[in-house]
């Protein structure tokens, strides 16, 4: 099932305001970060490496989706600081257990490093430990836009996902059949 | 919003629900001066879109949905059972109806006799019939949605002001085991937009009714609160404040002398 940049754009509508206008255009990076966050194309390569462990093997074009989503959540305000240190800090551990940014590590890797910084269990919380916060801004923020889309609403069986305005004639469809 | 003392205003209104928004909004229509206190903010409509997010990810509670504030909505219970109050409740401009689910059914004309119909309760003073026509005309403002096709429903005399929605897959599920178990099934009227209304957008299915509508097509007191303000002329223009704690006071005689406020 094929995840495309329109999915994103509408997850995003869904859950952000300005997903349309983020389309097709990387918005200028802010160079003024401070110097021990990851940039802004870090943390999108990171994202997507980190999608392509926690998203369903059924659910290709993975790439697309996250870049238009996360570009677009990095933009928003509040989040996208949080989420950049998030991801730096993740980043941190990737290198210090696993000799290697995440973006360069193996699937299997991958996976074990959202295992070993206890996102797997932890509850999300924005403001919280690492592991709470990596549920929070990494674990969840992808899966939330997944799930939100119409193709990962699709995934599992819903025709109008929660958070995605599908129409009221959504809801008189059977599953596929 | 104005947030200075009023005087000279003809009407206080205490709470800025669907009861009190629709009288501040009839008032300011006859051109009486309406000041609205409420103990909650005035949220921003292009917010919910986020306040949507807190609904759907799971470190959000209900109550953090709409800003709510265990200090400033500190309450007691008594007795044996608790009442997750603050779960019920928002506070703010358009109150719990930011949160409902908006399904409006029409008392039962028994529910008005309660004590010689069923044996428990007590008989209320007024009929069905005498709040027919306020049924009739409430339906108008929220703007319902519904069909005429529930058996134990009273009588109406005219139908609602918007079709009912078409029934969902899951309703057909239902009606097919229901029919078998000759059990009755029907739509219950909701105050949800099946179609574009008095510049209000039909429901796009976002599927958050409860807690947030982020289309506003499901009715909140929003919709009056608005409307109110845009009754006012120079000279009438009804203003909401929001205040921690009203404190009507009464005078000699029964008679409300002045409504304070306490900033939250």
């Amino acid at each position: 099932m094929e995840l495309t940049r329109r999915d994103a754009t509408i997850a995003l509508a869904a859950l952000s305001s300005g997903g349309a206008a983020a389309v097709g255009l990387r918005a200028v990076r802010e160079r003024d970060d401070p110097p021990d966050r990851l940039d802004d194309d870090a943390v999108v390569s990171a994202m997507i490496a980190l999608a392509e462990v926690l998203y369903p093997s059924a659910v290709s074009g993975v790439e697309p989706f996250v870049e238009t989503f996360v570009t677009d959540r990095l933009e928003r305000e509040g989040h996208g600081e949080a989420l950049r240190a998030t991801v730096t800090d993740l980043n941190e551990l990737a290198v210090a257990w696993h000799d290697a940014a995440i973006d360069e590590l193996s699937p299997a890797a991958r996976e074990e490093l959202l295992r070993e910084a206890g996102a797997d269990v932890a509850d999300e919380v924005p403001d919280g430990t690492t592991a709470e916060r990596v549920r929070y801004f990494v674990v969840n923020e992808l899966l939330m836009a997944l799930y939100t889309s119409p193709t990962g609403g699709e995934l599992v069986g819903i025709e109008n996902p929660q958070g995605h305005p599908g129409g009221t004639d959504t809801y008189q469809r059977g599953p596929p059949s | 919003m104005t947030r200075k003392p009023v005087t000279g205003a003809d009407v206080c209104v205490v709470g800025a629900g669907p009861a009190g928004t629709i009288v501040a909004d009839r008032l300011a229509a006859s051109g009486h001066e309406v000041v609205v206190l409420d103990a909650g903010p005035r949220f921003d409509p292009d917010d919910r879109i986020r306040r949507q997010e807190r609904s759907i990810r799971p470190s959000f509670s209900r109550p953090d949905v709409w800003d709510g504030d265990a200090e400033r909505d500190a309450y007691t219970s008594s007795g044996e059972k608790g009442y997750p109050l603050n779960h019920a409740r928002v506070k703010g401009v358009g109150g719990s109806t930011l949160h409902w689910q908006g399904m409006v059914m029409r008392l039962h004309e028994d529910d008005f006799n309660s004590r010689s119909a069923r044996g428990v309760g007590v008989d209320w003073p007024i009929d069905y019939a005498d709040l027919r026509p306020q049924y009739a005309e409430a339906e108008r403002e929220l703007g319902v949605s519904g069909a005429s096709d529930n058996p134990f429903a009273p009588p109406r005399e005219e139908p609602h002001p918007m079709a009912a929605f078409p029934p969902s897959y899951s309703d057909s599920l239902f009606a097919d085991a229901c029919e078998e178990l000759e059990i009755a099934m029907h739509s219950v009227p909701n105050a949800r937009n099946s179609e574009s209304r008095n510049g209000r957008s039909a429901c796009v299915g976002y599927g958050t009714c409860q807690p947030v509508c982020p289309s506003g097509a499901k009715y909140d007191a929003t919709v009056h609160a608005e409307a109110a303000e845009r009754r006012g002329g120079d000279g009438h223009r009804p203003r909401t404040r929001p205040a921690a704690r009203t404190r009507p006071r009464i005078g000699r005689g029964g008679r409300l002398r002045d409504a304070g406020w306490r900033d939250s």
